[in-house]
């Protein structure tokens, strides 16, 4: 019954699943958004289709890339025939698990690196680090979405095994070491390059030390600001 | 687009404020993100030029907010607006580059709590915006959830715009007063401390990842390796 064209259509909303982004339901109403062409399918009566969107427009919210796993996991649901409540519960169930293992793997783990290594390289002086950034970063993120909604509206009640046998924590602490790598590799180029000043690494001690005591870097931004400007007062120029 | 116009101000705006609208509301392919957005107005104001300022300024400012990503139901700081605002206000006033990102970093910081909270005011629209569709889907008309979607993208749109347009004429007034009245100490002052901004950038995003006692020997086997590939090479 949903055909290949009401998928595509889906896939396409997903996108937009967090425009109506609101305190009260969160990613509810940007669920309804994302699914309404297979609801519109299913239940072509008014009184049916009034039910189903009024009822998911409950409370949703989840890492908007692993969304389309639930959605595509609701609509094989929907179109069964499953009983509702099934359905709330099931989305419920899930929606909290995919959301932690999406802050772990995108939000907290490739993001942050690929833009470290991207500012890296702005830095210095390769302007083409932001565009490889966006297409490494792109070829990983959509077929999250694509493969997301496919994978759950094809392996049923397999989904919910597979994602929890999804070993996210060895992913998540891989992202992690690779950070603080690469971070490490950025501090000890610059240590052992350019201006061999001793103090640099004495400089970072202070940085990190201040950050640790819960400092934020925008704060700290401005305390160095105003260190150099009184260093230079002070010097008398 | 070296003339401070009105016309060159509303046309950054609006490429400001297209670009925000991927921080939340549409995709999350990360083109909101200071280091992306940042050279792409560079470009945009200054040319090939300008790629470079705004690398320099969207590279500080992503390491800054490295973590700001919204987990869970958090509102994290806005930093597409601000970034945009930086390149901006650096390549709309003349003089000292170094001085100049400085201060456009600075602005970035200071103007990022009031571009927040105007994201705040977008998601409460959002409330309303809902409230009305859900109304509406019990009456059965059912376009309702589209309509609003699109009503909601056009709000963020011109909230970005409009406080876009006003921060960037403001901070542009500004910083013009504050670089003709700058003493020479505080010019040298900030040129020091253009030199010190990627460690603190660095810093910025070791203590973001650094989450774990665990992490600390592969962080110290990177640094020593990063120290003799570098000194020997």
């Amino acid at each position: 019954m949903i055909t290949k064209l009401d998928l595509l259509r889906v896939f396409l909303r997903s996108f937009f699943i967090q425009s109506l982004w609101n305190l009260e339901g969160l990613q509810n109403a940007g669920f309804l958004y994302t699914i309404s062409p297979c609801l519109d399918r299913l239940y072509p009566g008014k009184d049916d289709r009034k039910m189903a969107y009024i009822r998911h427009l409950e409370p949703f919210n989840t890492h908007p890339y692993a969304a389309n796993l639930i959605i595509g996991y609701t609509i094989s649901k929907e179109e069964k025939g499953v009983e509702k409540d099934m359905i709330s519960s099931l989305k419920k169930g899930m929606f909290g698990p995919l959301a932690v293992m999406g802050d772990a793997i995108f939000w907290a783990g490739i993001m942050p690196l690929f833009a470290f290594i991207a500012s890296m390289m702005a830095i210095y002086g390769y302007v083409w680090g932001g565009v490889i950034f966006l297409l490494l970063y792109n070829l990983i993120h959509i077929p999250t979405r694509f493969l997301g909604l496919h994978l759950g509206y094809r392996l049923g009640d397999n989904i919910v095994e597979v994602v929890k046998r999804f070993r996210f924590k060895t992913l998540s602490s891989y992202l992690q070491m690779a950070q603080v790598i690469v971070c490490g590799l950025a501090l000890g180029s610059i240590a052992g390059s350019e201006k061999p000043l001793p103090f640099y690494p004495f400089l970072i001690g202070i940085l990190v030390f201040g950050l640790r005591r819960g400092m934020r870097p925008t704060l700290l931004f401005f305390i160095i600001v105003m260190i150099c400007i009184a260093v230079s007062y002070l010097f008398g120029y | 687009m070296d003339h401070l116009g009105l016309k060159n101000i509303l046309i950054i705006s609006l490429v400001g404020g297209l670009l925000n609208l991927d921080t939340r509301a549409v995709a999350q392919v990360m083109v909101s993100r200071p280091i992306i957005t940042a050279p792409i107005v560079g470009f945009l104001i200054g040319g090939w030029d300008g790629i470079r300022i705004g690398c320099m300024i969207g590279a500080i400012l992503e390491l800054i907010w490295i973590n700001v990503l919204p987990m869970g139901a958090s509102i994290p700081a806005n930093a597409s607006l601000s970034s945009t605002l930086g390149v901006a206000v650096a390549l709309l006033t003349k003089g000292e580059m170094r001085i100049l990102i400085v201060l456009a970093i600075a602005i970035s910081i200071l103007f990022s709590f009031i571009f927040t909270s105007i994201d705040l005011k977008n998601r409460e629209f959002n409330s309303l915006l809902v409230r009305m569709a859900s109304c509406l889907i019990h009456k059965g008309r059912f376009w309702a959830i589209d309509a609003m979607n699109l009503a909601s993208l056009l709000i963020t749109f011109l909230l970005g715009i409009i406080s876009l347009f006003f921060s960037l004429s403001v901070s542009i007034w500004l910083l013009r007063g504050l670089v003709d009245w700058m003493p020479s100490y505080m010019m040298i002052g900030l040129s020091i401390a253009y030199y010190i901004l990627p460690i603190l950038g660095i810093g910025a995003a070791v203590n973001a990842f650094l989450v774990s006692k665990r992490l600390i020997p592969y962080f110290g086997v990177a640094i020593l390796w990063g120290i003799i590939f570098t000194s020997t090479v």
